[in-house]
């Protein structure tokens, strides 16, 4: 496994309406913790 | 003080990504975590760019099987996988600029999330610069 040093430009998620949403948008103005779970439940 | 308290204090948000469909991420959200910033992402394209780990072993292994039955002893019980049954989940503290922080990739099922470590990396990155 290799450990990135930045989030690519243009990586989305969805939000729950389905929507695309750029992570690194997320953090424009503060740091943020994503925690990637292995599945919802 | 809960860890979603520590985070904020730290000056960060908390986003949870799942790779399940939009409709079990608004389950999720409304019954698990509610007030959290809950995303999707099926395609999984998010987490190959943090190169977290996907394969049967890492799911089905000694460890996550201890880590699984340890859990039942607890009374979890999991109702029907909401996303990808391979998946291994991590952590990432990004900063703004898109600069990583902190990674967690997570070897197998059994391997809790490193908050401690992650909270470290955020206090470390609010510390003035030694003589500024």
């Amino acid at each position: 496994m290799t450990t990135p040093q930045a989030l690519p430009a243009g990586l989305t998620a969805l939000d729950l309406e389905g929507r695309p949403v750029e992570l690194a948008s997320l953090a424009a103005d503060r740091p943020v913790l994503f925690a990637f779970l292995r599945h919802f439940g | 003080m809960g860890r979603l308290d520590e985070i904020r204090r730290a000056g960060a948000d908390l986003v949870l990504i799942g790779n399940g469909r939009p409709d079990q991420a608004t389950a999720f959200a409304r019954d698990e975590v509610p007030g959290v910033t809950v995303l999707t992402d099926p395609s999984l394209r998010t987490y190959r760019a943090l190169d977290l780990r996907r394969g049967v072993l890492a799911t089905l292994g000694p460890r996550s099987a201890l880590a699984a039955a340890s859990a039942f002893r607890r009374g979890h019980r999991q109702a029907a996988t909401a996303g990808d049954a391979w998946q291994q989940g991590g952590l990432a503290v990004v900063a703004p600029g898109g600069r990583i922080l902190f990674v967690q990739q997570n070897r197998d099922a059994g391997e809790r999330p490193d908050v401690e470590g992650a909270l470290a990396a955020l206090r470390a990155n609010r510390a003035p610069a030694p003589g500024g």
